[in-house]
């Protein structure tokens, strides 16, 4: 009886220590290492990416990713800046992608002479990019790879 | 964010405490001072009153005025000095009869000028936006989000916009609507409807009403008195008491709740890592909530499960299982049914309650609230061919269809008719009443929804009368305001790249680049005056706590003289330590927008 509250005692030492180990073990990728009731330094800010070089799309409806800097870029009810190359009649000069044929429809599937008002506003679905690598990993297969995979003798 | 809309042109007006992205497009742009929307909105229903507006036969016949109760407090604790001074605070949701003279009288103080001095707003702007509602042939609907729901007077606000629209009748029909799109239109509509609060029960009934309470336990095949006729504690009083040792057992179902609420330094981390508690959380990601957490739960996402939400425009939508649950994750509804089985309803319930359905004894908490006749009614043949349903296979019966069912059997016949189960997974939605298969447009006007009794042109069938409310309602002061201290107004919120809390948004690599950190948007002019430059380290402290971040002078957002925004996405800087937890009294919502700052280089 009286060892009894003895190890009682140290099985509770020993979950006590246990947990407080885990606690320190355990942390995000997106947090890092600083603990919950602690604040860390501020990551430095990135610039923005700034190239004329596409990105592959990861699926077909994805809108592409804005590989330039926007920096100072109005998109307002005055005007449009993007437009300035991407417009239609713009793009023999610049060689920038033309808008969406999408976007000059309006949602009852009409297509208009110019960009559709509801997809004026660019930046609701195009970003730019900040150069920075993500602290963590995705593992995102596009359809391709998947399909290959399933072929005798596609990629692995 | 009001928008007017008619058929010669189409007029976007918006308010906000600062500049952001929907001003690229706007007409009328309006940057208030925080808290002063109480001004504005009183003044616009004024205007109308004023310039002879008024819709007199509509009024008359579909509405009725009260006067609000007013000094309610802001919803902190109770040993806070403005509780203490706060003689309203426990009758908060009260009010009293008024006439429309009265009405008149009680807002001719609001008037134009006065809101353009306490707001800020040029007078001109906010007659133009006062004249888009008071115009009786132009067509208005007014969206706002969470400026007006997070706020310590959040409930008045949405009285004072649902005002305007009923002193002109610009309401329930086609391009008149006031319309709140919650932070979550995808959800929040489900979480209201199906009764996900301390207080409520199914189709908008509540635990303190003997007769919701009698329905509920009849449907439930539970014994009368089964369900406690007190509210439980509501979200923000949940951290309180696990802080204060009076709530120890705490069960998370993928919600970041350490990062979401309001005051986390104060209140949440410490009711979180009471000794005394036990918390566990499931979890799809490593979020802060889980790292602080006893137990996690791997938990299965979205549309690794068969499931449905419902949208702010009342819409019902359903969707399949379409992939499985990695490893040994499994849903929100799995873990509760598993955890039901390990209870004995003689653990749970008292004699009295057993005696009266002594059928239940020996059975489990799973018998009796799954298997149970009801729930368990439809065969796992009834899922649709082609698609798997894990909680199906696991339990042997379409848990989702009987649980469904069960639910909609609380509002068929109630003005709140879903659709047979089944419909749902055929169609994109449809929005309740669903009355002979066809879905209701709009509510309350006769010819658009089956509810309203035929001659009655409109019936705001809310209330036993038909009529809807116009509510008197003052301006009263924020919780916190900027002083010599601590400056600066802090405003919280989202960017378009992140969801809620980062779990997910962070982890895609394109989202990520295009906002990987959380910032400090500021006024270059603040900033050149505390010789501050963009990308300069800063901590943004309040009377509770700080975060380190870097100063934003340029971005998408531009806050006026006096204002910074922090948006809450980022793990990495908890903006909730610094946030106030002050709180709407009615709708027991925080004030995520407003509390007292300093900007310190670091």
């Amino acid at each position: 009886m009286i060892g009894k509250p003895g190890i009682l005692l140290l099985v509770i030492a020993l979950a006590a220590g246990s947990s407080s180990l885990l606690a320190q073990t355990l942390n995000s990728g997106l947090r890092g290492a600083t603990p919950l009731n602690e604040e860390g330094p501020a990551a430095p800010m990135t610039p923005q990416r700034n190239t004329a070089e596409k990105e592959t799309r990861n699926y077909p409806e994805q809108p592409p990713v804005i590989p330039h800097s926007i920096d100072g870029y109005q998109i307002d009810i005055n005007g449009n800046k993007c437009l300035s190359c991407h417009a239609r009649a713009r793009t023999g000069e610049s060689q920038a992608p033309m808008v969406s044929i999408t976007h000059f429809m309006d949602r009852d599937g009409q297509f208009l002479a110019s960009v559709s008002p509801r997809r004026f506003f660019c930046t609701e679905c195009h970003v730019p990019q900040n150069v920075v690598k993500p602290p963590i990993s995705n593992d995102f297969v596009d359809i391709d790879t998947l399909f290959s995979r399933a072929t005798p003798g596609g990629r692995r | 964010m009001p928008t007017a809309a008619s058929a010669r042109r189409i007029c976007g007006s918006l308010l906000s405490t600062f500049e952001h992205r929907s001003f690229d497009l706007a007409d009328i742009g309006m940057v208030f001072k925080p808290h002063t929307d109480l001004y504005l909105l009183n003044a616009i229903a004024n205007h109308i009153v004023k310039t002879g507006r008024v819709n007199k036969d509509f009024v008359d016949k579909h509405t009725l005025f009260k006067r609000g109760q007013t000094d309610i407090g802001y919803g902190l604790r109770p040993e806070h000095p403005l509780e203490k001074k706060a003689t309203g605070r426990a009758k908060a949701n009260d009010s009293t009869d008024m006439t429309f003279e009265e009405y008149t009288k009680f807002i001719s103080d609001y008037t134009l000028e006065k809101a353009a001095e306490m707001s800020g707003v040029p007078v001109n702007r906010i007659e133009a936006l006062a004249e888009i509602y008071a115009d009786p042939k132009t067509k208005v609907v007014s969206f706002w989000t969470m400026g007006f729901n997070q706020h310590t007077r959040g409930v008045w606000c949405n009285n004072l916009v649902y005002n305007i629209h009923l002193l002109t009748g610009k309401i329930s029909e086609p391009g008149n609507s006031p319309f709140s799109l919650t932070g979550q239109p995808s959800a929040c509509g489900t979480a209201r409807e199906v009764g996900t609060f301390s207080h409520r029960l199914p189709a908008d009934m509540v635990v303190t009403n003997k007769a919701h309470r009698d329905k509920t336990e009849q449907i439930w095949k539970l014994p009368e008195g089964t369900i406690p006729d007190k509210p439980g504690y509501h979200a923000v009083l949940q951290n309180r008491m696990l802080k204060d040792g009076l709530l120890n057992a705490y069960w998370i179902q993928v919600n970041n709740n350490l990062q979401a609420a309001a005051n986390a330094n104060e209140e949440t981390y410490l009711g979180y890592r009471n000794p005394e508690n036990f918390i566990v959380v499931s979890d799809a990601y490593p979020s802060v909530t889980a790292l602080a957490a006893d137990l996690i739960l791997p938990t299965a996402m979205w549309v690794e499960k068969e499931g449905a939400y419902g949208n702010a425009e009342r819409r019902t939508h359903f969707w399949h299982q379409l992939v499985s649950a990695p490893g040994a994750a499994r849903s929100d509804l799995w873990q509760l049914m598993e955890f039901s089985k390990r209870f004995k309803i003689e653990e749970v319930w008292p004699e009295e309650l057993l005696a009266k359905k002594p059928e239940y004894r020996g059975k489990t908490l799973f018998d009796v609230l799954y298997k149970n006749g009801q729930v368990d009614k439809f065969p796992v043949s009834d899922i649709e061919a082609g698609y798997a349903n894990d909680e199906a296979k696991a339990f042997g019966f379409y848990v989702h269809k009987g649980l469904f069912e069960e639910y909609a059997s609380f509002g068929r016949g109630h003005g709140h008719d879903l659709a047979p189960f089944d419909t749902y997974h055929q169609v994109r939605g449809l929005r309740w009443p669903v009355v002979n298969g066809q879905e209701t447009r709009w509510r309350f006007r006769e010819g658009l929804d089956p509810y309203v009794k035929q001659g009655a042109g409109v019936q705001f069938y809310g209330f036993p009368d038909g009529k809807a409310r116009i509510f008197a309602l003052p301006y009263e002061p924020p919780a916190e305001s900027p002083d010599s201290e601590y400056p600066f107004w802090l405003s919280t919120g989202r960017v378009l790249e992140h969801w809620h809390s980062g779990t997910m948004t962070r982890r895609v690599p394109e989202l990520y680049r295009a906002f990987p950190d959380a910032v400090c948007f500021m006024h270059p002019d603040d900033a050149l005056e505390a010789k501050l430059r963009r990308g300069d380290e800063v901590k943004v402290q309040s009377r509770r706590g700080y975060i380190r971040t870097r100063v934003e002078t340029r971005g998408r957002n531009k806050p006026p003289r006096g204002v910074v925004f922090v948006p809450w996405f980022d793990e990495a800087q908890l903006i909730n330590k610094v946030t106030l937890d002050a709180t709407d009294p009615i709708s027991l919502q925080t004030d995520y927008k407003k509390c007292a700052v300093r900007i310190e280089r670091v």
